[in-house]
């Protein structure tokens, strides 16, 4: 048995033997992991109250690669046969329910190609669902925050951010994606990011003592709603964990409540992405916008009109969204969710968008127009 | 050569989508103004509109006495001033810019309808002191309309106050749609007055409130592209199951009628039904054409009279071009079938070709 194989047992060993959340995180804690596994961690959410969290069965169907064990709450993930070792190809998945917290938390550990491509590849596929919030730049910075908040006598520094801007290639601007290995402070990092106009894919950052020394302990947070480590810590169980549960509440709250099936009178509760520079008045962006629109996955789109204002109509085929997109503003853009618009979509939608044209903030438009 | 005449054709359907909306915002940006209250900045409290409401004729109705007459909107400014709207923002013109001579019969018939003692307003004995007549039109056809009205004022007593807004889009820091009164006179003479030195209604309050809501007037889309955009992008996929859409089976496709699919509409797209005055809008005909045309392209086909079996399939363009191009195809193959049948029966005159929208540019307005 090879030490990859010995850790992902010793990870189920502690699920079946821990009587709750605390307790396996706890165990969890004291596991020395190594290359190539990482530990894995983010939070998906139920659109319909109602219905039961998702469990592992639901979340990850039962195929070649994913055999699912103990009930439903444990998945042995294994990608089929490629050129890669054995030990990349091997990961485990947990799913524990949280009732009280209104989500259910998916901790995975695995290696790196493991966790994208099949369980991230499966929450991306498992809506109508289940719902992983994304992590806009404002709700990264948010987290961060808050977790340096909580950290008494430490610092966060940033290590790494893989970012995307838009550059100017051959007289033609394109989306660029960056990776910058520095040693800045969150405010540092942000102001950096806003002044550059570029926003994060993903932060790895370090903790620091008030001294400046380091402790070793270090985590990346990405914007598709996770969180990851290599060395199991308290920290990152007992202080992130809740952080990016309550960060990651708050943007599906945002989200939820907008299919016009659901709203009095069937009136509209539209949303506003606003931007804080005329970035419309440059009517290209227009064009690139409708460009964003054409590559969103799982969508179907119209142009209505496309300048000088723009009014697109767009249908998420996974579960039967569908929205009007309209620019008519040039720091602004609206979005007015149509008969239905689950949180899960609009969530799509957004981040779809966002990975080819740049995130604006999310407001609720009733309170730049008034109901 | 060939390929321009298909793309021209296309963006002819895909214009006319456009301009239905168009017409729709003019229509919702001046019922905005009407309703406005300038000096507090918000509607004027008791005022009441609705899009394709059923008025009654009094017995001396120069056109249809004690008939029904349906204006393209009627605004109650309060409970004793009213304004009758019709749309004629797409109002066809001859060459030489003038309207021609069958439309403006049709609006001097429209004008004697509604130049009369109207009930169906919203007081309790549906009638208010008087109301005023604006014809909405787009500001290039102002001129040519201002003239018709000017001429048909001097050849009879037209009792109402009568006016001419044009309306035009302007882009600036924000969308606004402009009004501008080009001819007559309004009753509130305040209000004419501030219509006369032209007034901006930002577009995007409009998209937020009402037109993310309303998309029909009481005035057949020039083209049922316009409706099958709203049934395929917003209707289709949420009655159906998501699965469906992943990739069309053997059988598989959504069965629904017309009744349903324009009950779903009306709820959704439709403007609120006040009362039994009002008609629902989209009206089921519409909807119907809509559906009969997608059984034409393929993504239909009909169960029964009014049943029909859509083809839940993933389109990856755009998809009012793709609709454009495969109603294009229909069309062309269409025309060559009848032509084939009509030279088989050595058919002197020319074979009846499908309807085409190329010079219906007026078919927005009611009939």
């Amino acid at each position: 048995m090879t030490s990859v194989s010995r850790l992902l047992s010793d990870f189920s060993t502690m699920w079946r033997a821990a009587e709750n959340w605390e307790q396996f995180t706890w165990n969890l804690a004291g596991l020395g992991i190594r290359r190539p596994l990482a530990t894995y961690l983010c939070h998906v959410f139920q659109p319909d109250a109602k219905a039961p969290l998702p469990d592992a069965e639901s979340l990850f169907r039962r195929t070649a690669e994913v055999k699912v064990n103990r009930g439903t709450l444990l998945a042995r993930l294994e990608l089929p046969r490629t050129s890669l070792a054995e030990d990349y190809r091997k990961g485990v998945a947990a799913v524990w329910p949280r009732p009280d917290l209104g989500y259910a938390t998916v901790i995975a550990l695995a290696p790196s190609f493991v966790w994208e491509r099949v369980v991230l590849a499966r929450l991306a596929s498992a809506p109508p669902a289940v719902s992983k919030p994304t992590l806009t730049q404002d709700a990264l910075r948010k987290l961060l925050v808050a977790i340096e908040q909580k950290l008494s006598a430490m610092r966060l520094r940033v290590r790494k951010a893989t970012s995307r801007r838009w550059v100017v290639s051959n007289r033609r601007r394109v989306l660029a994606s960056r990776i910058d290995w520095e040693d800045l402070s969150l405010p540092e990092a942000f102001a950096e990011a806003r002044d550059e106009h570029k926003w994060f894919s993903s932060i790895k950052f370090e903790m620091q003592k008030a001294d400046e020394r380091p402790t070793g302990i270090s985590a990346l947070v990405s914007r598709h709603g996770y969180l990851q480590t290599g060395r199991t810590c308290h920290e990152f169980f007992a202080l992130m964990a809740p952080i990016l549960g309550d960060v990651a509440s708050e943007r599906y709250r945002a989200l939820s409540g907008r299919s016009r099936a659901d709203t009095p009178g069937h009136k509209p509760r539209p949303l506003a992405v606003q931007y804080d520079q005329p970035f419309f008045r440059d009517k290209a962006n227009n064009a690139r916008l409708i460009s964003a629109v054409r590559r969103v996955p799982y969508f179907g789109y119209t142009v209505v009109h496309a300048n000088p204002y723009v009014h697109v109509m767009m249908t998420d085929y996974v579960d039967g969204s569908s929205y009007d997109i309209y620019v008519l503003e040039e720091s602004r853009m609206l979005l007015i969710p149509q008969i239905r618009a689950t949180p899960g979509s609009l969530d799509r939608l957004l981040s779809g968008l966002s990975v080819h044209f740049p995130e604006g903030r999310l407001v609720e438009a009733s309170a730049v127009y008034g109901e | 050569m060939a390929s321009r005449r298909v793309s021209k054709r296309v963006s002819e359907l895909t214009n006319s989508v456009d301009n239905y909306e168009a017409s729709l915002s003019a229509l919702l940006a001046f019922i905005n103004n009407a309703t406005w209250d300038d000096k507090r900045e918000q509607p004027r409290a008791g005022t009441k509109y609705s899009l394709g409401r059923r008025m009654t004729a009094s017995s001396q109705n120069r056109v249809s006495p004690n008939g029904d007459v349906t204006p393209d909107a009627v605004v109650q400014r309060d409970p004793t001033n009213g304004v009758v709207c019709e749309v004629k923002m797409n109002i066809a013109r001859s060459a030489d810019g003038r309207i021609p001579a069958f439309r403006v019969d049709e609006l001097r018939d429209q004008i004697r309808r509604y130049d009369d003692d109207l009930t169906g307003w919203f007081t309790p004995k549906g009638k208010v002191a008087q109301h005023d007549m604006v014809v909405l039109c787009d500001l290039m056809r102002a001129t040519a309309l201002a003239d018709v009205l000017r001429e048909l004022e001097e050849k009879e007593h037209v009792r109402c106050s009568l006016a001419l807004v044009a309306a035009v889009r302007a882009t600036q820091a924000k969308e606004y749609i402009e009004l501008k009164k080009e001819h007559g006179r309004l009753s509130d003479a305040a209000w004419g007055e501030r219509l006369r030195q032209g007034v901006a209604v930002p577009v995007e309050k409009l998209a937020a409130t009402q037109l993310g809501r309303i998309r029909y007037y009481d005035a057949r889309p020039e083209c049922p592209l316009y409706t099958m955009m709203h049934l395929w992008m917003h209707v289709f996929p949420e009655m159906s199951a998501p699965m469906l859409w992943q990739g069309a089976r053997d059988g598989s496709g959504l069965e629904a009628t017309v009744e349903e699919l324009t009950r779903k509409l009306q709820a959704f797209f439709g403007p609120t039904p006040l009362d039994d005055r009002d008609v629902a809008l989209p009206r089921p005909e519409w909807v119907k054409e809509a559906m009969d045309m997608f059984v034409n392209i393929g993504k239909a086909e009909k169960v029964h009279d009014s049943t029909y079996r859509i083809t839940c399939s993933r389109l990856r363009s755009d998809h009012i071009e793709s609709f454009a191009r495969r109603i294009e195809k229909w069309e062309k193959t269409a025309k060559r079938r009848l032509s084939k049948t009509h030279a088989k029966q050595g058919d002197m005159f020319q074979a009846k070709l499908p309807a085409s929208s190329s010079d219906g540019a007026d078919s927005t307005e009611s009939p």
